[in-house]
């Protein structure tokens, strides 16, 4: 199985390619997106399976362009009201991408429609093996519970202790962990530098993980929320339809 | 530069500090280019920009569109090296070591702003300093009163620049701080921290 993490250090972002059998996934892209298509070329691989993980505000998605440059489907949560083509997801939906399967977790907390994609490399074993978990949990922090217009942080800070505890917690320690952000993004406000961690070592050392009773969490989710630059909804708002292609832009 | 349109150097702070367009702001490429630009100039911003190479300008380009940023206006043909030979006169901002603003603390005319983050500001800042994060420098410019010199510092000197830069496009006698925090720390210059008062 190919899996490869793709890290853009100037966004802090983090999108993945993994396949196998001839087929790939593209998880969270950047907006240029040729650097997939080449990966792609170069492992002997066809693009067929976009995912979300969530709509980005601190960027914009390649999504859309890439699914037209490639015929791929553009897997969300049905949560997040997509107005581009695509396929609505919800918890418990099952993709297979050549032999591995992918888990869908509804997370909602960062979002209402974020999701983490849990992989079973079926060649190998029929234990996951990683779980992309986007703007939810972040290596040494969560995301941050603020981003919405419908929904205050309260709420949302309160639905990410579930996804956190009820979901993410409930995975086997050697589980890895990859996330959509490292360290200097604005998405959490304490990440740290590593790109990939396991749900064993989260769940000792990760500050908000700790925290065991729900309106604690709450309380100290919503304290101290770093600054949220006004083009976040912008961003998260041009996700939602779909991204101009790089070529088009003057 | 009368309509509102804003020139955009892209260049590492050395050499913006020590020629530019006036006027220009610097947010250089070698940082968080992208996430610095998008908070401080807004997605509808059309900035012009100032490069040294067509390659910076065509990084600048891309990386600004990752982030939604998709109307470039163009870009300054020859860059800052153009400008001069054109006989336009080059503005300089300029720098201030560590030593040399913990030796000028007490001047009357010398204020220091540090521009980061409020989790940074609390763990450690220099005791003399006022505070005003660079995020919020799109909405509003610090309030300060322009009657003398602010030497601005951030953590290592990337973030201070844009502030800076933005300063004096307002008009302010600005210093930059090389090295930030960072190298205060380094010289183990004395800091203090917030104290919270228990609830």
């Amino acid at each position: 199985m190919y899996f490869e993490q793709f890290y853009l250090g100037c966004l802090a972002h983090a999108s993945y390619m993994f396949g196998s059998d001839g087929q790939a996934a593209v998880v969270d892209p950047q907006r240029d997106v040729e650097i997939y298509i080449e990966a792609a070329e170069r492992h002997g691989l066809q693009i067929r399976y976009i995912f979300e993980t969530h709509l980005h505000a601190d960027f914009v998605s390649g999504h859309k362009e890439l699914a037209e440059r490639t015929g791929a489907n553009i897997y969300i949560g049905k949560a997040a009201e997509a107005t581009f083509p695509h396929v609505g997801v919800s918890d418990g939906s099952e993709v297979h991408v050549g032999r591995c399967l992918v888990n869908v977790l509804a997370t909602p907390g960062h979002t209402l429609e974020s999701i983490c994609l849990l992989l079973t490399d079926e060649e190998k074993s029929p234990t996951p093996f990683a779980v992309l978990t986007g703007d939810t949990l972040f290596i040494g922090d969560v995301g941050r519970p603020d981003l919405s217009k419908t929904y205050t942080p309260p709420q949302l800070a309160g639905m990410m202790y579930d996804s956190l505890h009820q979901k993410l917690m409930t995975l086997p320690n050697e589980v890895l962990v990859y996330p959509a952000h490292g360290a200097g993004s604005l998405c959490g406000r304490n990440m740290r530098a590593e790109r990939s961690s396991t749900i064993g070592t989260e769940r000792l050392t990760n500050y908000a993980l700790q925290i065991k009773d729900r309106d604690e969490f709450i309380q100290q989710m919503t304290a101290n929320l770093p600054a949220r630059p006004d083009y976040f909804l912008e961003d998260a708002a041009i996700n939602r339809a779909g991204a101009t292609p790089l070529t088009d832009l003057p | 530069m009368d309509d509102g349109g804003i020139a955009l150097d892209v260049r590492p702070v050395e050499q913006f500090a020590a020629a530019h367009v006036p006027g220009s702001i610097n947010i250089a490429l070698s940082g968080q280019f992208a996430s610095w630009a998008g908070a401080v100039l807004g997605l509808s911003a059309r900035p012009i920009l100032i490069a040294e190479t067509p390659d910076q300008v065509n990084e600048a380009r891309l990386r600004l569109a990752r982030v939604g940023i998709e109307e470039v206006r163009g870009y300054l043909d020859g860059g800052v090296a153009g400008w001069t030979s054109a006989g336009f006169e080059a503005a300089q901002l300029p720098q201030m070591t560590v030593q040399e603003l913990s030796r000028r603390l007490g001047d009357p005319d010398l204020r220091v702003l540090d521009v980061r983050r409020q989790g940074e500001w609390d763990a450690a800042h220099i005791a003399d300093a006022e505070w005003y994060p660079l995020d919020r420098f799109k909405a509003a410019l610090p309030p300060l009163e322009n009657d003398g010199k602010i030497a601005i510092h951030c953590k290592g000197g990337y973030r201070s620049m844009i502030a800076a830069s933005l300063l004096q496009r307002a008009g302010f006698d600005v210093i930059n701080v090389t090295g930030g925090f960072d190298a205060w720390e380094q010289a183990q210059l004395p800091t203090t921290a917030t104290v919270v008062v228990g609830a």
